[in-house]
């Protein structure tokens, strides 16, 4: 089958700027011009933190990037690279999925790249349907031996349902060069959604404290109220509608 | 994939945007709560939508990457596309419900089908559930395909062990004809454990309003009851005894 990297290229920009085009107020971001279509998310599993004040630390190793090219593997084959040799930008592509409303604060990049040159990773938000838009942020590593590089603190991107369907990273390594890609972490916590303008309680009204809240819970059906429209928010908790509360907010409890 | 292929996938991407992925969702209203939910979602009315994207699958023989690498597909052979499977594992918490599966994929009048299958301690079961990309030749779509309605399938630990999605790939022309597949999804909600025969605490019986619950909080170790082997279900709840089930419940918190 005839797959040239003309071809190749070809195609790619007739994509890149079909989405210029259709999708992006922006220029292109030099790193999303070789990507010919938008993926969504990645199967993460792992512990997730609580709260809204916590960060969970998504790491996403070599080991589940996908390539441009053949690579090599180094360290247990935890650490990957491609093979100095022809002149070309090479390109790890990896997936992350994160909770809706996710606040993403920052981003860490770990390879080896003492005296064989750098990587740079770039985070991209990708749409629904096909589109990918403009990286978030750009995070090249400084040469050293095995260490990880980190974006600012608090970059504070949210991931905004039906504005953004996965996290795209895109890992790059500059010609004729062969620093080790190890992992990208992605650190991110959790928040609660914003308020309805309607309220669902007839006594809990949009200037009540707790409004958003209870909103929160009524929406992912934890609660229905206490009957006729309304939701008690004054009446006194007992052990057993705590019991109920929590049972269904985390789908308890199925024995291993 | 030849190179009018491409273009001609350039133009069905760049024009899809989400019309490719509404064209057979589920019934609108639970799409609606789908598209708005994300990995973990908490509460028992959240779909969560995990995805596994192709380059997760393993393959019964070589496959090939394209677009970004995102898309995976079995090569061109001397006659043709031959038929083939890829798998992959798909992580769901125990007691989830299964409503929808999707493939989204890019359909040249040959098709792909994606199948859940339980898996015992015995090996892989039956399917559970298959959905066919149903695009007619010979044009080409790339889009989703879902189940109409909805499963209402439950993984159920200690009957299944997990599941495995297995993707079918129509055989192929010597003519541009073949399946490309971008990933699976897996919509699932939390469920609450259903309650023991025989209750934990001697003041809430099989017939408390709140049993189940109960149940599952004293289970999940998150409440050991209120001493003497009684649970207390009428008392009201204190400050303190709110912030030792959260605490116990989330597991919080660990600092970064």
């Amino acid at each position: 089958m005839p797959r040239t990297r003309s071809l190749r290229r070809l195609s790619w920009a007739l994509v890149a700027a079909g989405w210029a085009g259709v999708a992006l107020a922006q220029p292109v971001p030099r790193a999303v011009a070789h990507r010919k279509s938008a993926p969504r998310a990645a199967a993460q599993s792992e512990p997730k933190a609580y709260g809204v004040d916590t960060y969970t630390v998504t790491v996403i190793p070599a080991t589940s990037f996908t390539s441009d090219d053949h690579y090599v593997t180094d360290y247990g084959s935890l650490a990957r690279y491609f093979p100095f040799d022809d002149n070309h930008h090479h390109y790890f592509t990896g997936l992350s999925q994160i909770p809706s409303g996710a606040v993403i604060d920052k981003i860490g990049l770990e390879c080896a790249s003492t005296g064989n040159g750098e990587l740079t990773a770039t985070i991209f938000y990708v749409a629904e349907g096909g589109g990918a838009t403009s990286g978030i942020v750009v995070l090249p590593n400084t040469p050293h031996d095995f260490d990880t590089d980190y974006s600012p603190d608090f970059l504070g991107y949210q991931f905004v349902k039906n504005v953004h369907n996965a996290l795209v990273i895109d890992v790059d390594q500059a010609p004729n060069t062969e620093p080790l890609f190890g992992w990208v972490e992605v650190w991110w916590r959790r928040t609660v959604s914003p308020s309805p303008a309607t309220p669902t309680f007839s006594d809990v009204p949009t200037t009540d404290a707790g409004y958003g809240w209870i909103e929160a819970l009524a929406a992912s059906q934890i609660t229905g109220g206490c009957g006729n429209g309304k939701f008690c928010p004054d009446a006194p908790l007992t052990r057993r509608q705590m019991a109920i509360f929590l049972a269904k907010a985390l789908g308890l409890h199925w024995p291993f | 994939m030849t190179s009018t292929k491409r273009v001609l996938l350039a133009a069905v991407v760049a024009a899809a945007s989400t019309a490719a992925l509404s064209a057979q969702a589920p019934p609108a209203s639970l799409r609606v709560k789908g598209t708005t939910a994300r990995p973990k979602e908490f509460g028992t009315d959240a779909y969560t939508v995990t995805v596994i994207p192709a380059f997760s699958f393993t393959a019964d023989r070589d496959t090939e990457t394209d677009f970004g690498h995102l898309y995976k597909f079995f090569p061109l052979g001397i006659l043709g596309w031959d038929a083939g499977h890829m798998f992959a594992g798909v992580d769901i918490p125990a007691g989830a419900i299964v409503d929808f599966i999707g493939l989204q994929g890019w359909d040249c009048g040959k098709h792909g089908t994606a199948t859940l299958f339980n898996v015992a301690v015995t090996g892989m079961t039956g399917g559970i559930v298959s959905v066919e990309s149903a695009n007619q030749p010979p044009s080409c779509v790339v889009g989703s395909w879902y189940n109409p309605t909805a499963l209402g399938w439950q993984l159920q630990q200690n009957v299944h062990n997990a599941m495995v999605a297995d993707v079918y790939f129509e055989e192929g022309g010597t003519f541009d004809t073949e399946f490309t597949m971008a990933w699976v999804e897996v919509w699932w909600k939390r469920s609450v454990s259903p309650a023991p025969a025989t209750p934990s605490f001697n003041d809430v019986p099989t017939t408390d309003g709140g049993f189940q619950y109960i149940e599952a909080l004293a289970a999940s170790g998150i409440t050991g009851g209120c001493g003497g082997g009684k649970y207390c279900p009428e008392a009201t709840l204190t400050r303190r005894q709110m912030t030792i089930f959260l605490a116990k419940a989330l597991g919080l918190h660990w600092p970064n």
